[in-house]
């Protein structure tokens, strides 16, 4: 399944949208649990077990731990559950929004980190995203890389001007507000040059039109798409019937 | 070129200035949204700034624009920095509402005013983070402001009121700090970059152009 | 110059507008774009920074091109003289990994891929080397141009400027609806050196340095710099040079090998700055005030009044350094780390947008830097610049850096 050609965008969307209700509404912790497990093969499959496991290190983790603490030994229970105080369903409870949390994330980035920029234009453009909205999204995009190097440079220009002498908190604290001047009206007075460029050669029509023929013409497999949604159907389904 | 067409030329070229400033200024906001995370994360600061661009977009431009860059920070931001970030747009929606509405008002024209709105937008941010704290999170974000919840659980209290209160004494301060940070950074312009934006938003009402 | 005279004998004939810094040559550029575009044609114009060109609706150089293309068949004739062009090997990458001189020869494709009216090339293809500098020019002159009258500005010294142009019109005596009266001059007169409180040789032993998960950029580089000399480091775009003068400025962190200063262990990540300052090649990332003088709050007193002086910004010192031409913010940076008082100094590209005047100024301050005890290290495209300062060259090559002989052809 995973090397056979994508899914139609809006396929792509729906089948997302299915999961993330699913995930919501599941409460077993086996069915969350072999679903991640699933997720991640996917994500490794993919290449992009790394981009994971940065986000479960920085952000399920200490979530984890936390709700663990406050459900487990503080609470020592369920948010709706008033009756006696048992550690078990604490950590149940905190275990299930930890999977669930975890499963968010993988699933969104499995479905659209993988996707190379010019399949998310056709993503954007079969959801009815034209005209402003389109170009304000890809241009974004494209920049961010660019946009990096350029806040690195401003940190290089400071400490190449002796501006950071020093590597202490309270040095590097200083930095923040000018840096960010400094890179918030360079970005102003680039992007309003940008935009006067894209206005002056007629770019944004240019664009839409570009978005329509490249979904006219497209790889696409319609039997993958029915595929995601039937597996997201079930899922649903799963998660519903509250099996196992 | 007579005067029918020059006055069709005009109003063309207003809505097509409108565009321009959506068309560059947006992009900017997102960027400058992520990109203080980066910069954030670079100079190994434990901070977390996240709505510095979405003010900013909303008083120079205008609220729909503000709400496009706020809620598209927060879902790039799902590619590009972290996948949870999605499930908070809703907040940045609220918070260029919300500044919008101060902002018609001129209540970003001296610190005292900013203040205030710094404080109120905490609230509003508290309560509108509030349902997705409690319903995704389980009532914790993994900041340290979970000491505080654990607290007020542990008197009994409802998840969804220890989550309010929680947010309403942390995100104020935040929310203060991050409107004087863009209340000087307007001031701040230059002068060239004031009169472009001059005509839309409400930057003529809070800052002397 | 009436636009109509102008459209009307100048197609497919590429126009150099000569004239120094402040000649107000961008605003006849800008000018004539509008003039083209109530004409009911399409203007556009192009700035010094290619970058700030470049669409980022698509994200690679074969989008790029399909974007600008007006129909099918245009876009047909845009690859056939993108693979000419050699631009064949970007077609997946994104344009902002493209080079400077990629970049160029990337937009000038697609702004005559749109079938412009007029094209203004202002200070655009000033870095170009020869090879590529040629190729714009056939470019403007070929059937692709059949309906587009461009104009070209540049700076810089003559003896750099590769391509002939064969039809030029002066700037000056020109009517356009802005004139620059006052020409702010950099002067080298107004240029205060404080001497460093230390000085001393500059060394590297066995230094190594690669990016995460990349090839090694410098491998084992050893060498000793001299106070008091002026270095020219050269090398193709993307060799490492910026790499080498962030590591010795304290902006990368050095991981393997050593650097010496005076004779002393140094770890410049510690303390950035203190004992190697760098000029970058954009001001725009370097400016941090919100007014001339405060930009120059951090020189030592004296140094002030003479940087805000050798800038030529005396009488703008109220006003916001964004608010300043790109050719006087230039001026600005260059002044702000030129009169810290430091050892050693990196420069990169610090004649980028001046004129020839204005370049030998910068010369002139580069010699009574090295004079009066401090190290200069230079990088720039300009082979004249380098030639007049009579600078030590040096290549950056595979990660190793080699002498070069003075009287050979610079590398790009």
């Amino acid at each position: 399944m995973w090397t056979s050609p994508p899914p139609p965008p809006i396929f792509r969307g729906l089948a997302t949208l299915l999961a993330f209700f699913g995930i919501v509404i599941a409460h077993s912790v086996i069915l969350l649990g072999a679903a991640l497990l699933g997720v991640l093969v996917t994500l490794s499959v993919q290449g992009r077990l790394r981009a994971f496991a940065r986000f479960a290190g920085a952000v399920i983790l200490p979530v984890g731990l936390g709700l663990m603490i406050i459900w487990g030994l503080v609470r020592q229970g369920t948010p709706d559950d008033m009756a006696e105080p048992s550690i078990r369903a604490g950590v149940l409870y905190a275990t299930i929004v930890t999977l669930r949390l975890a499963l968010l994330g993988a699933v969104f980035q499995a479905a659209f980190l993988a996707l190379p920029t010019p399949k998310l234009v056709n993503l954007l453009h079969s959801f009815r995203i034209r005209g402003r909205g389109l170009a304000v999204i890809v241009s974004t995009l494209n920049l961010w890389p660019d946009f990096r190097r350029h806040v690195e440079n401003i940190v290089a220009a400071r400490c190449a001007r002796g501006l950071m002498p020093d590597r202490r908190l309270i040095t590097r604290l200083r930095q923040l507000p000018l840096a960010v001047r400094t890179l918030f009206i360079s970005a102003l007075g680039q992007g309003l040059e940008r935009a006067d460029s894209w206005e002056a050669s007629g770019l944004i029509e240019r664009l839409n039109t570009l978005g329509a023929r490249a979904n006219g013409a497209s790889d696409c497999s319609p039997i993958a798409g029915a595929a995601w949604l039937a597996m997201a159907a079930l899922w649903v389904i799963a998660a519903t019937s509250g099996w196992p | 070129m007579n005067s029918n067409n020059t006055r069709e030329s005009e109003s063309g070229n207003a809505t097509s200035r409108k565009r321009i400033l959506f068309l560059a200024v947006v992009p900017v906001g997102i960027l400058v949204n992520l990109g203080i995370g980066t910069l954030v994360h670079f100079l190994k600061l434990p901070l977390f700034v996240d709505a510095v661009g979405t003010i900013l977009v909303t008083i120079l431009v205008g609220i729909p624009a503000g709400i496009a860059a706020g809620v598209l920070s927060f879902l790039l931001g799902g590619l590009l920095v972290n996948p949870v970030m999605p499930y908070f747009s809703g907040t940045q929606a609220a918070i260029a509402i919300f500044v919008g509405i101060m902002a018609r008002q001129g209540f970003f024209k001296s610190i005292p005013r900013t203040i205030l709105t710094g404080i109120l937008l905490g609230l509003v941010a508290a309560v509108v983070s509030a349902p997705v704290i409690v319903t995704l999170f389980g009532g914790i974000t993994g900041s340290g402001s979970g000491v505080i919840t654990a607290f007020l659980l542990a008197s009994g209290k409802s998840v969804l009121k220890s989550v309010i209160l929680t947010g309403v004494s942390c995100e104020p301060v935040d929310k203060t700090v991050q409107c004087l940070f863009a209340f000087w950074l307007l001031r701040s312009l230059p002068r060239n970059l004031k009169a472009r934006f001059a005509a839309g938003g409400y930057i003529r009402r809070n800052v002397d152009t | 110059m009436d636009y109509a005279v102008l459209a009307s004998e100048y197609r497919r004939k590429p126009v150099f507008l000569d004239g120094s810094n402040f000649s107000g040559r961008t605003a006849i550029l800008r000018n004539w774009c509008s003039e083209c575009a109530s004409a009911g044609g399409r203007g556009i114009y192009v700035g010094p920074n290619v970058h700030q060109s470049v669409s980022s609706l698509v994200p690679t150089v074969a989008d790029e091109l399909l974007l600008h293309a007006s129909d099918s068949a245009r876009f047909d004739r845009l690859l056939d003289v993108a693979r000419a062009l050699g631009l064949d090997r970007c077609y997946d990458q994104s344009p902002f990994t493209l080079s400077g001189g990629e970049q160029v020869l990337l937009v000038t494709l697609c702004k005559l891929g749109l079938g412009p009216t007029f094209l203004g090339l202002d200070g655009t293809i000033e870095e170009l080397d020869r090879d590529n500098a040629q190729r714009v020019i056939e470019l403007l002159s070929s059937e692709l141009a059949a309906q587009t009258t461009t104009v070209l500005t540049s700076n810089g010294y003559s003896e750099d400027r590769h391509w002939r142009p064969a039809w030029r019109l002066p700037a000056s005596g020109f009517d356009h609806a802005e004139t620059v009266q006052k020409r702010p001059c950099l002067d080298s007169a107004n240029f205060l050196f404080t001497p460093p409180s230390e000085s001393g040789g500059l060394e590297v032993e066995d230094l190594s340095f690669s990016y995460e998960h990349h090839a090694p950029v410098l491998r084992s580089l050893n060498f000793r710099l001299e106070p008091g000399k002026i270095y020219s480091l050269e090398g193709r775009n993307g060799v490492g040079k910026s790499t080498l003068a962030r590591i010795l400025t304290g902006v990368l962190r050095l991981r393997r090998g050593r650097i010496v200063f005076n004779d002393r262990d140094s770890n410049p990540w510690k303390t950035p700055g203190r004992n190697v300052a760098m000029h970058f090649q954009n001001p725009d990332s370097q400016l941090f005030a919100d007014s001339v003088e405060r930009e120059l709050v951090d020189l030592p007193m004296p140094a002030r009044r003479a940087a805000a002086a050798f800038a030529g910004t005396n009488s703008q010192l109220t006003e916001h350094p964004f608010d300043l031409p790109f050719v006087l913010r230039k001026r600005l940076a260059l002044s702000a780390v030129a009169h810290l008082s430091k050892p050693w100094f990196i420069f990169d590209e610090p004649t980028l947008g001046q004129d020839a005047l204005a370049s030998d100024e910068i010369v002139k301050m580069l010699r009574r830097m090295a004079e009066g005890g401090s190290g200069v290290v230079v990088i720039s495209h300009s082979a004249e610049f380098i030639r007049r300062l009579n600078a030590k060259r040096m290549r950056l090559e595979d990660g190793q850096l080699h002498n070069v002989e003075p009287s050979a052809q610079i590398t790009q």
